[in-house]
């Protein structure tokens, strides 16, 4: 293996220890950082993902380490990852020793646009890097009024303690619409994508939604092909799932969470009553292959709640089938049905998402198609990128 | 609240803290303790509960908090408390501070003893302290065979590693007989029958054969036993233990929400009926051996708080006592790698179970007379409500 993609190894190997962990520091440390200015402020449009909430202190959403890859900045006083400032500069420590130098994103310019109506664009949709931008239309769920909620999710939570302060409330499609096109200017041509998210409509009603959004991103931003992602709950009427095709969506999501049917059913009791249960959710991901086509659907599992196999299992099932199933590591977090549990070890999550990606490879997903379901910044897009040297610290030493 | 009650509940906290979160030290600090002669050693009779496995290495099987709590050592050695060794006194710390000095557990004479086989007694019978005796008969569990052990358990694991280095196999009824009836002289006075499940589920002979043992040993008709069973296909099963002489009978549920039991426990799923038999039996039982006469127990930490303690109540209410033991995701076992949740979940967890045993009425008695570890968390917030400890009697003398 050569120098750098063991280097790379190292750090992401970090990225997951303190995606895990958390990172601590002192909120103090980010006073002269130019955040909401030069550079990009978190925003709780779903969740919040630190140990505790902080009203009215602002974070960074992440950082870069020195080769490139894309840390999560997770909150979380008792890490021993800290991030520390010393004369401008900021730096990753662990158990107080300097492990490298980090950088901030900057802000995108959209960010300190506003829409028609005098909204900031910032709190419409959130800017995930490398030109992926999230809106989550509407910040609560409604599986809360028959205490369904998903229990390792807080979404209501978190809008309970920053949707007034920070101002996040539903976005109308005409809002999203004028943000997503706002924010493709900046974004270079193939390289841009916007996921389409958000809790749970009473009733169902989300479908209505997402087809109005479609229509005012197409609109807004001249693009028939807009690189979007719808991220859904299973519908009860599978023939729901071609409209989103119809309406332009380049790919789908229906997050299983949990493969291991019986614990869904307790760790997932809306999603088992309210959306047809386990077995309908894989019927649902079979049709949304048949419609948006192999590589173009997604599901994700929060790892870390049920055994590991169980996780492969699903993740190898779902690729079987034509979906790319992918995991996250689980942060029991504030205001969830599992606060104060933890997460499994971070050596446990580096093996699963090696296997994983093993699995992807097997299966022949290529990156693009990963992209356009996930993003950039995920531990499974790093590893395509280390192992294809496609990074951009890669052709920086070829030059 | 007194000044004493506060600080045993300081220890107290201390002491779910390192249960969840080991203790780190050095094995060499015991190379002066006098293990497997003034003190006692741990023996890997069912479960590694360490985060590593340690064969060659002895370590102490528990210690003493100044005011008297008994803790497990569970050495993990990235935990931020550890054992210290100072000029020959011995000490817990955290991140390097000195919190107390600690004493070892004394070793019971029988550890020094053989069966007439000539079998040290060590190997057969656990003293658990408080006089409680615990007979793991068969170090393994026949779940395995067709994949199904519990997820949270690695006494397959366990006996893999540990069983040849310490001697540990099948323990017949004659030499626990004889086991028991050495400890019972030198003061035990309740003894727990355990193990692994064994093929066809041909266990029940074993318990009445040890059962007969035990009371021809001991001379004891009521000789205060837990047999502590898989719940039975046939429930008739039951009447048999309470006729051979059990006080008391215990079937561990592990997990209450019975969805989360399915994945987790398999094999009590699939070859014992599922959780419906399993609650099914444990009401039973009560019916057989009386209200407050029959235990269970939930591991606690796989699944939500919320379960657990609606487990507790709902068998509370029915004559059950359910306990709740601290989850150590343990090596060998289906979810190692898996983390606990949190100290302060678990403190919550045993105030609001211990509220529950007495909103039923469960007295220290009954509570001491099901379980095979009179030193759990519970036991010690009765003995410090009701000021049992021999610290509050050192005090009014």
């Amino acid at each position: 293996m050569s120098t750098l993609k063991e280097t790379l190894y190292r750090e992401l190997e970090l990225k997951i220890a303190t995606n895990d962990e958390g990172v601590s520091f002192d909120p103090l440390i980010f006073r002269d950082l130019d955040l909401g200015g030069r550079y990009q402020e978190d925003i709780h449009i779903c969740f919040e993902m630190a140990y505790e909430t902080h009203v009215g202190l602002k974070f960074p959403p992440f950082f870069t380490s020195p080769n490139g890859l894309v840390f999560y900045l997770r909150w979380d006083r008792r890490s021993p990852y800290a991030l520390i400032h010393d004369k401008g500069s900021y730096y990753l420590t662990h158990h107080g020793e300097v492990l490298f130098p980090v950088e901030f994103p900057e802000r995108p310019r959209y960010y300190g646009l506003k829409t028609s109506d005098g909204s900031p664009m910032s709190t419409i949709a959130s800017y995930a890097q490398e030109g992926t931008v999230v809106v989550a239309y509407s910040n609560e769920c409604s599986l809360k009024e028959k205490g369904q909620d998903c229990k390792f999710c807080n979404i209501n939570a978190t809008k309970d303690t920053y949707g007034e302060s920070e101002g996040i409330g539903w976005k109308t499609p005409k809002q999203v619409g004028e943000t997503v096109a706002a924010a493709y200017s900046e974004f270079s041509e193939g390289y841009r994508r916007v996921n389409l998210t958000g809790g749970f409509v009473s009733e169902r009603r989300e479908v209505e939604y997402y087809l109005d959004v479609a229509d005012a991103i197409k609109e807004q931003t001249g693009l028939e092909d807009f690189n979007g992602l719808a991220a859904i709950g299973a519908p009860l009427d599978l023939s729901v799932i071609e409209k989103y095709r119809e309406a332009g969506y380049r790919t789908i999501a229906s997050n299983i969470e949990i493969w291991d049917k019986n614990i869904f059913k307790a760790i997932c009791p809306g999603k088992e009553e309210q959306c047809g249960g386990w077995d309908h959710w894989l019927k649902v991901l079979d049709h949304e292959v048949d419609v948006f086509g192999r590589g173009k659907v997604r599901s994700n599992i929060v790892a870390g709640i049920e055994p590991k196999e169980s996780t492969l299992e699903g993740i190898e099932y779902l690729a079987s089938r034509g979906v790319i199933g992918l995991a996250t590591v689980w942060n029991p977090n504030p205001g969830s049905g599992l606060e104060g549990h933890r997460a499994p070890e971070p050596a446990w999550y580096f093996d699963l998402f090696r296997k994983i990606f093993a699995i992807h490879r097997k299966y022949g997903f290529t990156y693009d198609e990963l992209y356009d379901c996930s993003g950039a910044t995920g531990i499974i897009s790093d590893l395509y990128r280390i192992e294809d040297e496609t990074l951009p610290v890669f052709k920086s030493l070829v030059a | 609240m007194s000044n004493i009650k506060e600080t045993l509940y300081k220890e107290l906290e201390l002491k779910i803290i390192t249960g969840v979160e080991g203790i780190n030290f050095d094995p060499h600090i015991f190379k002066y303790l006098d293990l497997g002669g003034l003190y006692q050693e741990e023996i890997h009779s069912g479960f590694e509960m360490a985060y590593e496995t340690h064969v060659g290495i002895k370590f102490p099987t528990g210690f003493r908090s100044p005011h008297s709590l008994v803790y497990a050592l569970r050495w993990d050695r990235r935990s931020a408390y550890s054992l210290i060794n100072e000029q020959g006194s011995f000490y817990l710390a955290h991140h390097g501070e000195i919190l107390y000095p600690v004493e070892f557990l004394e070793r019971p004479n029988y550890y020094g003893k053989k069966t007439s086989d000539g079998t040290s007694m060590s190997n057969l019978v656990r003293f658990g302290q408080y006089g409680a005796l615990t007979v793991c008969y068969s170090n393994e569990c026949a779940l395995k065979e067709k994949d199904h052990d519990c997820k949270f358990c690695n006494i397959n694991a366990t006996k893999d590693t540990y069983a040849e280095a310490e001697g540990l196999g099948w323990k017949n009824p004659k030499q626990v007989g004889e086991t028991v009836a050495e400890a019972y002289r030198e003061g035990a006075h309740h003894i727990t029958i355990t193990g692994g499940f064994v093929a066809e589920r041909r266990e029940v002979e074993y318990y009445l054969d040890v059962a007969d043992a035990i009371r021809e040993y001991t001379g004891l008709e009521d000789f205060n036993g837990t047999a502590c069973v898989g719940a039975p296909h046939d429930l008739g099963i039951i009447d048999k233990y309470k006729e051979a002489g059990y006080r008391t009978i215990a079937t561990n549920i592990e997990i209450w929400d019975r969805n989360i039991f399915k994945a987790i426990c398999p094999g009590k799923e699939l070859q014992c009926g599922g959780w419906e038999h399993w609650v099914k039996a444990l009401e039973y039982e009560v019916e057989v051996f009386g209200r407050g006469k029959v235990r269970s127990n939930i591991v606690a930490g796989i699944e939500p708080k919320d379960s657990t303690l609606e487990g507790i109540e709902y068998l509370a209410s029915k004559g059950v006592i359910c306990f709740a033991s601290s989850w150590c995701p343990n090596p060998g076992s289906a979810l190692a790698g898996h983390r606990s949740p949190e100290p302060a979940w678990h403190i919550d967890l045993y105030k609001k179970a211990v509220a529950i045993y007495r909103k039923y009425g469960f007295t220290y008695e009954e509570l001491y007379d099901c379980y095979a570890a009179p030193t759990s968390i519970a036991h010690d917030i009765y003995r410090i409500e009701e000021e049992r400890l021999p610290v509050f009697q050192a005090k009014v003398a």
